[in-house]
């Protein structure tokens, strides 16, 4: 089945006029342990590196917080990057906070190019510009989405959603294609027992209880009537057999990938 | 702009009755062809949806699939 959503609004010419960015060093006072000494030494941390902290931390939050606030944050992450659509989709480009308010030139290459890939999907017809997120790990991208600490402004979060959802895109549409109608779909049910529980805490939240339960049961349903050559598929199974390769790209860590990704802004800046 | 109000449910509906059976996979692509996010949602379903329904950007598709345990398969109510 293939559905259409089509609206017959007038495109959005939106420009955004270069802004003024307040210079913000984020200064951090430590406290000196020598008292001889009585110096105060300010630490200045940039922004970027504040960007890679969070990131680093969130699948430690995440893993101490309730199922009930982890699907808060889920609902809440899902409403931002809808209304923040819905506003650049208005045109209401005016406000300041739409760049990040810092003096770090990679922070805020990333967040020009992340709202100018937002402005362009906004146009009719849309304006594909390069999404500086392109190529991003998925669970690195979800820690970017789902972040509730303003690191990320608005608009990085929603240019991080646009690859993350092209990713279980991929991931998903390959999949489904070799769902046989009456055949042996146990591949599908593993494919999505296998996305599920790479997810963060944060996406499973989004799930209904029991939802592996049920994908299991299916798994299982179907591996019985397929007979003893699908179970012993089953126990010969690794990664290369998989029919769609795993969207979770663990090979480097977050930070790596948006260390990258903070590199490739500026890499864009001056193309 | 909801899903729900967009998918036609008779359509959905109609199409999921269609191939009622256990252990049936209903596959579901849908485009947003507007300038702005689309945030799909369902108000009923028998089974499961994966991946889990989320906002859609412009120009961007998802695929989703239903898959039920039971023998007819029914959802998305106006």
């Amino acid at each position: 089945m293939n559905m259409s959503i089509k609206s017959y609004q007038a495109s959005t010419q939106a420009k955004v006029s270069t802004q003024e960015k307040p210079p913000s060093s984020n200064p951090v006072n430590l406290p000196s342990g020598d008292v001889a000494l009585k110096t105060t030494e300010t630490v200045t941390i940039s922004d970027s590196a504040r960007a890679l902290y969070a990131l680093s931390k969130a699948d430690d939050k995440q893993a101490f917080m309730s199922n009930k606030d982890l699907k808060g944050q889920y609902a809440k992450g899902q409403s931002d990057i809808y209304n923040f659509g819905q506003r650049i989709a208005g045109g209401n480009l005016n406000n300041e906070d739409l760049l990040p308010k810092t003096d770090d030139p990679a922070r805020l290459a990333l967040g020009q190019h992340s709202l100018d890939y937002a402005i362009g999907l906004s146009k009719l017809p849309p304006e594909k510009l390069p999404n500086p997120f392109e190529g991003m790990a998925r669970n690195g991208l979800s820690n970017i989405v789902y972040d509730d600490s303003g690191t990320y402004t608005d608009a990085e979060r929603y240019a991080a959603y646009g690859e993350l959802s092209k990713q279980d895109e991929t991931y998903f549409s390959k999949l489904y294609a070799n769902i046989t109608n009456g055949g042996d779909n146990s591949e599908i049910f593993k494919g999505i027992m296998d996305y599920f529980d790479d997810l963060p805490a944060v996406e499973k939240a989004a799930y209904p209880d029991g939802f592996r339960d049920s994908i299991k049961s299916l798994y299982q349903e179907q591996l019985e009537q397929s007979g003893p050559l699908a179970l012993l598929r089953q126990s010969t199974e690794n990664e290369a057999d998989k029919l769609a390769p795993s969207v979770f790209n663990k090979a480097k860590s977050p930070e790596k990938m948006l260390q990258a990704v903070l590199e490739k802004a500026i890499a864009l800046s001056t193309a | 702009m909801r899903f729900a109000n967009l998918f036609g449910a008779a359509t959905l509906f109609a199409s999921m009755i269609a191939s009622a059976q256990a252990g049936i996979i209903v596959t579901v692509k849908v485009k947003n062809s507007t300038t702005g996010p689309a945030a799909y949602t369902f108000e009923y379903f028998s089974g499961s949806v994966a991946p889990s329904p989320s906002t859609i950007l412009p120009s961007a598709t998802t695929t989703f699939a239903l898959t039920s345990v039971a023998d007819t398969v029914y959802g998305v109510s106006p």
